[in-house]
This record gives C-alpha cells, sequence and structure tokens, in this order.
C-alpha cells in the first residue's frame, strides 16, 4: 500500500516488523544502518520512513535531521527506550511521529497510515489568508508565491487549524484529529510540529502571528 | 545574621559606653576630689594665716571685739566668704554666731568641735555648696584673773562654693557630651567592626546556602587561624566529603537508569521482533489451511507473548519511578473529553457510566492520566460487577485547585485485609487465581502516576457496596492558567 | 551560660551603684578635723596708755594689736587691769573714745608728725572729761610714734564741731 523505508540493526526485529508490515499490504525495504538507509532513500524514493532510534554509525535521529534537510518525507521514530530524551530529540529532528518497542504490527499499521493520510480532498476550494495561500484541492501551499514544502503531517495540522480560523483547538483534538491517536497521547508531538509549521509560515517565527499559542488550551490560526 | 550583627553591636557598644562611662565618672570623682580639696585647702589656710598673723599672743583687755571685727574684715576680703568672731567661753559653752552672719547656721557640735581643733563641714544651703570653717586660737597669753577679758575670740567662716560647683557643672556637661560622642562613634565603629568580624560569617552562610542549593563545588577562603578560619576549615571538610558522597550516589544512580535504560532496549527490541512474528503466526493460522489444532496454539503464544510485553513494560515503568526518571509531559486537557477517549479506545465506553462537568480543564500528563484511569476503570470491571459509573468534579484540597475522580462499581468490596495493600506491587485480589490478566503492578502503577502529579489515589469501600477508587490531582500550576 | 550572664549582670549593677553613690555636683559632709587650732603669732609693738594715779600720770604698756596704731588711746576708757589695779591705777577716761589722724579726711594739709583726732562715740553725751582724762588722751596720743598734739572734738565748752587742740606739754605739771 505504502513503499516503507525501514532502519532496523537489530536483523529479527527487521525481519519480523518487515513481515508483518509485508503482510498489512506495504511494500518494504529495510536497511540495517543509517548510511545504507540514506542511499536507499535516494535509490527508492519511499513514501515514509521508520527509523529505529539506536542504529551503529549515524543514530536514527540524525537521519531524521538529514532526511528532513532535502525532504518533506514522513518520519516515524521507533524508540526502544521510550526516554523522554530520546522522544524530544527526535522530534525536534522533525520526527512525525514516534511508537515506542515493542510494538503491535497493527499500532504500527495504524500510525503509518495515519501519518500518510491526505487530507479530505473532497472539499475543493482556496484560502487566501494574507500571501499564505492554501489551495486545498491540489494541496498545494504557497508564501509570497512561492512553494512551502510541508510534510504531510504539517500539511494536516495546517489545513485542521485553517479549517476552523479563530477557534482554538487542544493538544489533544489535533493529536486525535491529525495523529489519529486513539489514546490520549504526548502533547509534544503537537508542539514541535507547530513549531515547524511556524518556521515556514511565519514572518517572525520567534512572535508567530497565524498560529497563536492559546494558554491553557492548546492552539488557535489567527489570520491576519 | 542580622540578630547576630546587632548583638554583637550592643555588646561592642555596652563596653565602650561603660568604658567611657567609667573613665569619666572617674575622673570626675577625680577632678571633684582634687578641685575640692584645693578649695577646702585655700580657705582653711586662708583662716589659719590671716588667724596667725592677726592675732598676738598676748592681747590687751576688751579688745574682742575690735579684734573679733578686724579679723571679720580680713577674712571676708575675699568675695563668698563671711566670717563671724565670737568671744570664747571659759565655762565649757559656746557661743554661737548671730543668725544671718553666716550663709549657713552653725550648729552647737560644730562650736563644740571648733572648740577644740580646726574644723570644716560642707553643707548645701538653698541648693548652694558652702564650706564651714570654725576654730579657736591656740598659744596665747592670758591672765589668770579676769582671763576673759584678754582671750582671743572664736572665729567661724563661711565660704561659698558655688565657684566649684559651677565648675563641677560644666566638667559634667562636657563628659556628658564626650560621652554621647563616645556612644556615637562606638555604634559606628562598632556596626564598621562587626561588618568586618561577620563578613567570613555571612561568607559562610552565603557558601552554605549555595551549597544547600546543589552548587557542590562551593568552598570558602580560610584566612587566618581562629575559630572561624577552623569553621571554614570544617565547612571546607564537610563540603568535600558531601561533593564525594554526592557525586558517588549520582554515579551509581546514572548507573541505574543506564540500566533500566539498557535492560529495556534489550528486552523490548526482541519482543517487537516476537510480537511482529507472533502476530504474523497467529494471522496465518486464522487465515490458512495448515490445520486446525496450530491456529490456537500460535493464538495462544501470541497473547502470552504480548502479556509478556505488558509485563516488561511495567516492570520498566516501576523501575523509571523508583530511579526518580519518570518525568510530566503535561498539557491542558479537557477531564470529560479525556475521560472518553480513554473508554472508547478501550472499548469501556457502554460498560462505564460517566458523570462530571463538560468544560473542566485541567492541566496534567495526558497520557499518564489515561494510565490511571484505564487502571481504575479496567480494575472495577474485572473485579467489581456493574454498574460502573466514573464520578468527576473540581475540588480544592488545603487550598490547592484540582479535579477529583471517583469510580465506583457494585461488586462485593474490597476484603478488610486488602484495602491497606491494594496498591502494593503484585498484590492480586484472588490470590489463589492461577491466571490473571494483569501484571500485578497496574494500580501501583497508578498510584505512582498519581503521587508524581502531586495527587492522591486511595481505596476504600462504597457504604452502598463495593469499592471505590478516589483519585484527586491538582489541577496544576497556577501561573499556566494566566 | 547563665552563670556568666548573672555575674555580668552583677558587675554592671555594682558599677551603676558605685557611680551612682559617687553622684554628681559637691555633697555635703560630716564635721572633719582639720588639725590644730592656729597659733596666735601676730606681731604687734606694745601701746603705752597713761593711766593715773595718785593724781598722777603714769606710762602703762599693754600689748598691741596688729593694724590698731591708736590702739592705745582707744585703750584709755577700758577698766584697769587686774595687775594694774594692783599698783593703784585707774582711769579717769569713762567712755570709749574713737579716734583718727586728721590727715585722713579733716580737709586739712598736715605735714608729719600730725595731731590726733578724739572724740567720744557716743556723741549723745557731753564728755564732761576731767583735765586729768583730757591730759590722759594728749599723752597716750603723744606717746604713739608719728603722733603730736591732739585735737579734741565735741569737748564740753564747744559741741559746735570744732575742735580743741591740745598737747601733753601742757600738763607737763601732771607728769612725774
Amino acid at each position: 500500500m505504502a513503499s516503507i523505508l525501514f532502519i532496523e540493526d537489530d536483523p529479527s526485529a527487521r525481519v519480523a516488523l518487515e513481515l508483518a508490515l509485508t503482510r498489512q499490504g506495504h511494500g518494504v525495504t529495510s536497511r540495517a544502518s543509517g548510511e545504507d538507509g540514506l542511499e536507499a532513500l535516494r535509490a527508492r524514493r519511499p513514501e515514509i520512513a521508520i527509523l529505529d532510534v539506536m542504529l551503529p554509525g549515524i543514530d536514527g535521529i540524525e537521519v531524521c535531521r538529514r532526511i528532513r534537510r532535502t525532504d518533506p518525507l514522513p518520519v516515524i521514530l521507533l524508540t526502544a527506550r521510550g526516554d523522554d530524551l530520546d522522544i524530544v530529540l527526535g522530534l525536534e529532528a522533525g520526527a512525525d511521529d514516534y511508537v515506542v518497542k515493542p510494538v503491535e504490527p497493527r499500532v504500527l499499521d495504524a500510525r503509518i497510515r495515519a501519518v500518510l493520510r491526505r487530507a479530505d480532498q473532497t472539499r475543493l476550494d482556496r484560502s487566501v489568508h494574507g500571501d499564505l495561500v492554501i489551495d486545498r484541492s491540489s494541496l498545494k501551499v504557497t508564501k509570497a508565491d512561492k512553494d512551502l514544502r510541508l510534510t504531510p503531517t504539517e500539511l494536516r495540522l495546517l489545513l485542521e487549524l485553517t479549517r476552523r480560523p479563530g477557534q482554538a483547538l487542544t493538544r489533544q483534538h489535533l493529536l486525535s484529529e491529525v495523529w489519529e491517536h486513539t489514546y490520549p497521547g504526548d502533547s509534544r508531538l503537537v508542539d514541535a510540529c507547530v513549531q515547524r509549521v511556524r518556521a515556514k509560515i511565519e514572518d517572525e517565527p520567534a512572535e508567530p502571528r497565524l498560529i497563536e499559542t492559546v494558554r491553557g488550551f492548546g492552539y488557535r490560526f489567527a489570520p491576519p | 545574621m542580622i540578630g547576630l550583627r546587632l548583638r554583637l553591636t550592643a555588646a561592642f557598644t555596652a563596653v565602650a559606653l561603660l568604658a567611657a562611662l567609667l573613665a569619666s565618672g572617674i575622673s570626675y570623682v577625680l577632678l571633684r576630689r582634687v578641685m575640692l580639696h584645693r578649695a577646702q585647702y585655700t580657705v582653711l589656710t586662708d583662716v589659719r594665716k590671716t588667724l596667725t598673723r592677726q592675732v598676738p599672743d598676748e592681747l590687751p583687755p576688751d579688745v574682742t571685739p575690735l579684734i573679733g571685727a578686724q579679723l571679720e574684715d580680713a577674712l571676708e576680703a575675699v568675695p563668698g566668704r563671711k566670717a563671724a568672731a565670737v568671744p570664747m567661753r571659759l565655762d565649757g559653752g559656746v557661743n554661737l554666731p548671730p543668725r544671718n552672719k553666716l550663709d549657713v547656721p552653725v550648729s552647737t557640735e560644730f562650736a563644740m568641735r571648733a572648740m577644740r581643733k580646726l574644723v570644716f563641714q560642707r553643707v548645701i544651703r538653698d541648693g548652694t555648696p558652702y564650706l564651714l570653717v570654725g576654730t579657736r586660737l591656740d598659744g596665747y597669753v592670758t591672765t589668770s584673773e579676769e582671763p576673759q577679758r584678754t582671750v582671743p575670740p572664736m572665729v567661724y567662716v563661711s565660704a561659698s562654693l558655688s565657684r566649684e560647683s559651677a565648675d563641677l557643672r560644666l566638667l559634667t556637661n562636657a563628659l556628658v557630651v564626650a560621652d554621647a560622642l563616645a556612644l556615637g562613634s562606638a555604634i559606628v565603629l562598632a556596626l564598621l567592626a562587626t561588618r568586618g568580624v561577620l563578613r567570613p560569617v555571612r561568607r559562610l552562610g552565603v557558601a552554605a546556602r549555595a551549597l544547600g542549593d546543589g552548587d557542590l563545588e562551593t568552598r570558602v577562603e580560610v584566612r587566618g587561624r581562629g575559630e572561624l578560619a577552623d569553621l571554614a576549615r570544617t565547612f571546607n571538610d564537610t563540603a568535600d566529603a558531601l561533593e564525594r558522597t554526592v557525586t558517588e550516589l549520582r554515579v551509581m544512580e546514572a548507573a541505574s537508569r543506564r540500566f533500566v535504560a539498557d535492560v529495556s532496549h534489550e528486552l523490548r527490541t526482541p519482543l517487537t521482533s516476537m510480537i511482529a512474528a507472533t502476530d504474523v503466526l497467529a494471522e496465518q493460522a486464522a487465515t490458512g489451511a495448515d490445520g486446525d489444532g496450530d491456529g490456537g496454539a500460535a493464538r495462544l503464544v501470541a497473547d502470552e507473548t504480548r502479556r509478556l510485553g505488558l509485563l516488561v513494560e511495567h516492570l520498566i515503568e516501576i523501575s523509571r519511578f523508583d530511579a526518580g526518571a519518570a518525568v510530566l509531559v503535561l498539557d491542558d486537557v479537557n477531564v470529560l473529553d479525556a475521560v472518553a477517549a480513554t473508554l472508547a479506545a478501550r472499548g469501556w465506553r457502554e460498560r462505564v457510566t460517566v458523570d462530571g462537568p463538560a468544560d473542566l480543564f485541567v492541566r496534567l500528563d495526558p497520557r499518564r492520566f489515561d494510565v490511571v484511569l484505564a487502571n481504575l476503570a479496567g480494575n472495577a470491571l474485572k473485579h467489581g460487577r456493574p454498574p460502573v459509573s466514573l464520578r468527576f468534579a473540581r475540588a480544592d484540597r488545603a487550598g490547592v485547585e484540582g479535579v477529583e475522580v471517583v469510580v465506583t462499581d457494585r461488586g462485593p468490596g474490597l476484603p478488610d485485609d486488602l484495602i491497606a495493600v491494594v496498591f502494593d506491587r503484585f498484590v492480586k485480589a484472588e490470590a489463589a487465581r492461577s491466571r490473571s490478566d494483569g501484571s500485578g503492578l497496574g494500580l501501583s502503577i497508578a498510584r505512582e502516576n498519581a503521587v508524581l502529579h502531586g495527587g492522591t489515589l486511595e481505596a476504600a469501600n462504597d457504604p452502598d457496596g463495593g469499592a471505590m477508587f478516589t483519585l484527586w490531582l491538582p489541577a496544576g500550576p497556577e501561573e499556566d492558567h494566566a | 551560660m547563665i552563670g556568666v550572664h548573672a555575674a555580668r549582670w552583677a558587675a554592671l549593677t555594682a558599677l551603676a551603684a558605685v557611680l551612682a553613690a559617687s553622684g554628681c555636683g559637691i555633697r555635703p559632709t560630716g564635721i572633719v578635723d582639720a588639725g590644730n587650732p592656729p597659733f596666735a603669732r601676730g606681731y604687734a609693738d606694745t601701746i603705752t596708755v597713761y593711766l593715773v594715779r595718785g593724781g598722777m600720770l603714769r606710762p602703762v604698756t599693754r600689748p598691741g594689736i596688729p593694724g590698731r596704731p591708736y590702739l592705745a588711746v582707744e585703750q584709755l576708757h577700758v577698766p584697769t587691769t587686774p595687775r594694774e589695779r594692783t599698783v593703784g591705777l585707774h582711769t579717769e577716761v569713762h567712755r570709749a573714745l574713737t579716734v583718727q589722724a586728721v590727715n585722713e579726711g579733716l580737709g586739712s594739709t598736715f605735714e608729719r608728725p600730725w595731731p590726733l583726732a578724739v572724740q567720744q562715740i557716743d556723741r549723745s553725751m557731753s564728755p564732761g572729761w576731767s583735765r586729768t582724762a583730757i591730759a590722759q588722751i594728749a599723752c597716750t596720743a603723744e606717746a604713739v610714734p608719728g603722733i603730736e598734739g591732739v585735737i579734741l572734738v565735741g569737748a564740753s565748752n564747744t559741741g559746735d564741731g570744732g575742735g580743741t587742740p591740745v598737747s601733753c606739754r601742757q600738763f607737763a605739771d601732771l607728769l612725774p
């Protein structure tokens, strides 16, 4: 269903998850190291990358950072430690989501599908917010006539926020709508993603005007 | 620190004041004595000299008034002095000078004493001090018949000491001014000196506070010798020891944390493979046509692997609490939404009745809140009987805003001996049960999560029957609601 | 600690008591001896007083008093001493006299020796001096060094404030 780049150094985990994901209908390219993975990325052009954090050589977070430099490819981190430091670093590096080992293949599949899911394309409209133009039919976002390269998650977050301009949305609401988390989850995912979107659409990311933080609540898209 | 400084200053000032007062008191007393002695000596010498010079050893008859007047004139030559000469009685009695002749009255006793010796007395009259001198003459010749005609008179002199008194007042004023100045400068000096003395103490205090705040490399400079230097040295030694111990503890703590992290990593990775693989196996068995018995076995392995995974997860979670590695990821959460999400995610929506306000927002860690709610609801569903109800409301405890969640069931309730230990690890309601779905750590983890939030989790039996678990969490730091 | 405090307070209290006792200003004393009475050692020339025995003038010496050169005249009215009485001496002057050297205020300019003005202290009564008394006055006065002649003020025959000059020489008949 989706072509996945899966980087995992542990052979049995790699084989087992590759097997399981393949059974879910995905095309999986698995690699054992970050270097090999980055090479495969250029060769295969996958739709999504799943990275184990602890890798020999360059680790999963560094791989994520390098991918982000060139590509709006969605990234899911696979962490065995569940350490907050790993998660924070991963989110700062630009990961869209993370799962903690041991993970059930079904859960991983759901996350993959959520991350990959394109925004609802049935509504054909185009909204203009100052020099920011969001074209919902072509799923293109331009700022001052320049195309912005948003990851699918970032795009979905922006669409979700702009769908109801001026209305404050809680982080948990965004988590379930954008990330499709069924359990109450880690709000840092939202915060990190908002930071990335702001970096792309705001004139002054340090003083955001389009996406406002509503203290004690969540976020709000404020059209200029 | 202020108290010590104040006391030192007070003591210093008191000592200085005492010294000043003592010095001025002593000098006052000495000066007064010298002054009075000199004044008295002058008067007495004058009297003595005048009498000696003016009265010859032999007198012509009946000149007593004459010579008396002459003596009075001579003795009154000095201002402030008054003199009275009275005839001496030879019958043992005394004549007193007429009233108002002198500035002070002469007592009979004084006159009697003056008959024998040159005597004086200081007398205060109307606030003015006087020196009263009285004497007779000696060494004169008289006749055996009618001796009283040729006896020289007795003489009384009153000398005003008002000048000495004024001088003493002047001296007193000067001393008072000097003492006041001494007091003032003593206070200033004391403040300066105590600041100097207390500076090491204050430095020690600052260092101790810094040490208390966790700056373990704090040391104080050891200057000079004496008690303060000893104290500084002791402080440094203590800080050394503390730093060593804390460093060791930190190393140990870091090692144990790393161990937990390593263990979790080492366990989780193979578990990931096992879960993924058994999942595939179970699905293959369920859908494939390999045979009938294999499907059950594969499913069993898959379930047990998942349980093993849960147990490992719980163990890791508990050890993270023990290591103090658990941290809160706070978010502003609508309690009703969170409860609904927790129940919906586990398919319990129909089995638990929820009651609470829809607009209650609390700042907490949503993942941990979910864990606690799932544990409480799951526990009630598993061990109690329906209907299971979950009520929540705003509740303040000890002035702290918070939210209270009460989960009750209509089951038999908790046995009395279990209530006290229900949150302990690996405590299960039915000890005899050979197979349990839970890890035995669920309620412990729930309680740890509540405590991590600064809240409480308590177990009790509902008076109406059934178990009742009460969770209370603070609403979060005040500034986050601003 | 308490002991130290107590001692400190005791010391302070004692000190305060001492200071208070010594007090301020000059304080009265009892009667204090200051040695033996002074000796009478004044020096004065003896005086010569003319007394009367058997109608004749007799010079007698008596002790003088410092600063009283004319004491001899003032002594004339004093009753004779027991020793003088035993040799039969008496005085005819009965009332106290006052003397004044005339250079000292009578307005006249006299060269030394100058006369001595003598009058009775109690001027309300007539002096009633006898001749012998006048002789006594004149001779006693002239026995004082530096005095020559006497001016009797308020003598019986005048009474108008003027003086009657007399001299011892006029009474040579009464002298031995």
